[in-house]
């Protein structure tokens, strides 16, 4: 503590400290907000001092990293600066508010602080270098950043795209020059799994309580009820209205043939959207319908049914998407 | 980029996020490659000296692809506003994102927007050389005209030599005057005529683009070799 220069980076960390100390034993909270502003400014500049301190012991040293190509010295103390300064503004809510455009900003506040040295005049003013070198390096800084920037961006965009048409991750990226798959382990199902089992359970509870001949009646004619089926199912599934953008890019379909004893149910899940193979895939469940062995007396509706309904686990046409073939699929 | 983002999805399903951005191979050998190219036109047509020219040809491609990300947001942006369902053209554009797949349409789409995006990125690549020249050279005046007046005398001195048709300096632009100088003080070669910069930059983009354009069907080459010796 004796040693401490009133002009140094220890003072601006203590300074900082003494804020936060502040800080913490404030209750209101526009003072709070007040002070953390002191906070924050005093850490940034002390960590910037810091490093830049660190930066210079070391340059002659050890071996400087240049960005080939563009021929820039590659220095990490901004990135750093450029971290605690986006926190700052994330935490104080002000011009950033989420901590994704925390994360687009970094590259931005970065250059700025990385390029701000270069502006520096003794004295209390401001100057434009005049080294055709800086300036050719700063342009390149800037738009380096931004470039960064733009690859945030994109992450983010993926990652929507994904929120809103979840289907997509249980299908294969290997092709993709975008994107890598990290979770070879545990790919998700696509979501016609959860359609066709909403279907089936949309079909029992359609048929419960109905005779035989009801039954076989309502099977026949069930191209009629495929619309409203399919309203229903993907109300099941998305919610209504739904939550997710890929709601319209299924279709559920259902045949019926009527080859006794056992009749054969045919329920499709079909995907029209984005896949890596062409034109989509369907997702196919069959079941088999019969007769219920016969009771001495009319089945109501609460004990049994009258018929009997097995359904086989689901098949695909395309073998690169990820349907649940041996998964626990059966809590729905 | 090996960063990886764990962020679980407001579906039913609960899953939780399972791919990282890659650093998208393809387009870094393009544009390192495109940087290689456009440098060693820069280089033999504005006579500019080889790290120069590295610089100017990756600070004007920088400057393309930031304007070309940006456009890319724009449109997907708008796109995303204009319709509430799912366009087609979201479903191609995904099915390229994710599965480098695309249709008979969208490959028919996809030349036309190489067409435009050819002369739109000739244009920004114009407009990135001269703001960048401009950038490095404003400001730095008062050596500047100085440094004018003798190079003008050098001139006048030369003209005197050279044959007038080539010398009409009413319709040289200050831009070109500087790379003239540089070039003149780079490598001093009397008579040698030294070609508008619009040229210099309408050649590095058309031989840029050949470039990647071979790069991209030899890739198809190879794509479709493997896929044949697949069953």
């Amino acid at each position: 503590m004796e040693g401490i220069k009133p002009f140094s980076w220890q003072t601006s960390l203590l300074t900082s400290l003494f804020c936060w100390f502040i800080y913490l034993l404030l209750d209101d909270l526009d003072a709070k907000r007040f002070v953390s502003v002191f906070g924050w400014f005093f850490l940034i500049v002390g960590v910037d001092w810091v490093l830049l301190l660190q930066e210079r012991a070391t340059a002659k040293t050890d071996k400087e990293f240049n960005i080939p190509i563009f021929d820039l010295k590659f220095r990490l103390s901004p990135w750093i600066s450029g971290a605690l300064t986006c926190l700052a503004f994330y935490s104080l809510d002000f011009l950033i508010y989420t901590f994704r455009d925390t994360l687009v900003a970094w590259p931005l506040f970065s250059a700025a602080i990385g390029a701000f040295p270069k502006f520096l005049k003794p004295g209390p003013t401001l100057k434009v270098p005049d080294d055709v070198g800086v300036r050719q390096d700063l342009v390149t800084l800037v738009l380096l950043a931004i470039l960064y920037s733009c690859w945030f961006q994109f992450t983010f965009f993926v990652q929507d795209l994904l929120q809103q048409y979840p289907s997509l991750l249980a299908d294969d990226f290997d092709r993709s020059q975008f994107v890598v798959r990290t979770n070879r382990q545990t790919i998700p199902t696509t979501n016609g799994v959860v359609i066709l089992d909403n279907a089936e359970a949309a079909i029992r509870s359609k048929l419960n309580g109905r005779s035989w001949v009801n039954v076989q009646r309502w099977l026949r004619n069930i191209d009629e009820q495929v619309p409203s089926l399919n309203q229903q199912i993907k109300a099941d599934t998305f919610g209504n209205p739904p939550r997710v953008g890929e709601a319209g890019l299924w279709q559920f379909d259902a045949n019926y043939t009527d080859v006794s004893p056992e009749d054969v149910l045919n329920l499709q899940a079909i995907w029209s959207g984005p896949s890596s193979k062409a034109n989509g895939y369907i997702l196919e469940k069959t079941c088999f319908i019969s007769q219920a062995p016969v009771q001495i007396t009319p089945a109501p509706a609460s004990s049994g049914q009258s018929y009997q309904m097995t359904c086989q686990s689901v098949t695909s046409i395309s073998e690169a998407v990820n349907f649940g073939r041996d998964e626990r699929w059966d809590e729905g | 980029m090996s960063l990886t983002f764990h962020v679980s999805t407001r579906s039913q399903l609960h899953v939780s996020e399972c791919f990282a951005p890659s650093s998208d191979r393809l387009s870094d050998f393009v544009f390192v490659g495109a940087i290689a190219v456009e440098a060693s036109v820069f280089h033999r047509l504005l006579k500019t000296d080889p790290k120069q020219s590295i610089l100017y040809a990756s600070s004007i491609n920088l400057f393309c692809t930031v304007l070309g990300w940006i456009v890319f947001f724009l449109i997907f942006n708008a796109e995303e506003v204009s319709s509430g369902s799912t366009s087609q053209f979201e479903i191609d554009m995904m099915n390229f994102i994710f599965f480098d797949r695309w249709s008979r349409q969208t490959a028919t789409s996809l030349i036309l927007i190489c067409f435009v995006t050819f002369f739109a990125s000739f244009g920004a690549k114009e407009l990135g050389l001269i703001s960048l020249q401009w950038l490095l050279k404003a400001g730095i005046k008062q050596e500047e005209k100085k440094e004018e007046k003798k190079e003008k005398k050098k001139e006048t001195e030369e003209e005197s030599t050279e044959d007038l048709t080539e010398q009409k300096p009413s319709l040289r632009t200050p831009v070109i005057r500087v790379l003239r100088r540089s070039s003149r003080l780079g490598q001093p070669q009397v008579g040698e005529k030294t070609p508008s910069q619009l040229r210099a930059v309408l050649f590095a983009n058309a031989w840029s683009y050949s470039a990647i354009l071979a790069i991209l069907l030899l890739r198809f080459a190879v794509q479709a070799s493997y896929s044949s010796i697949e069953p």
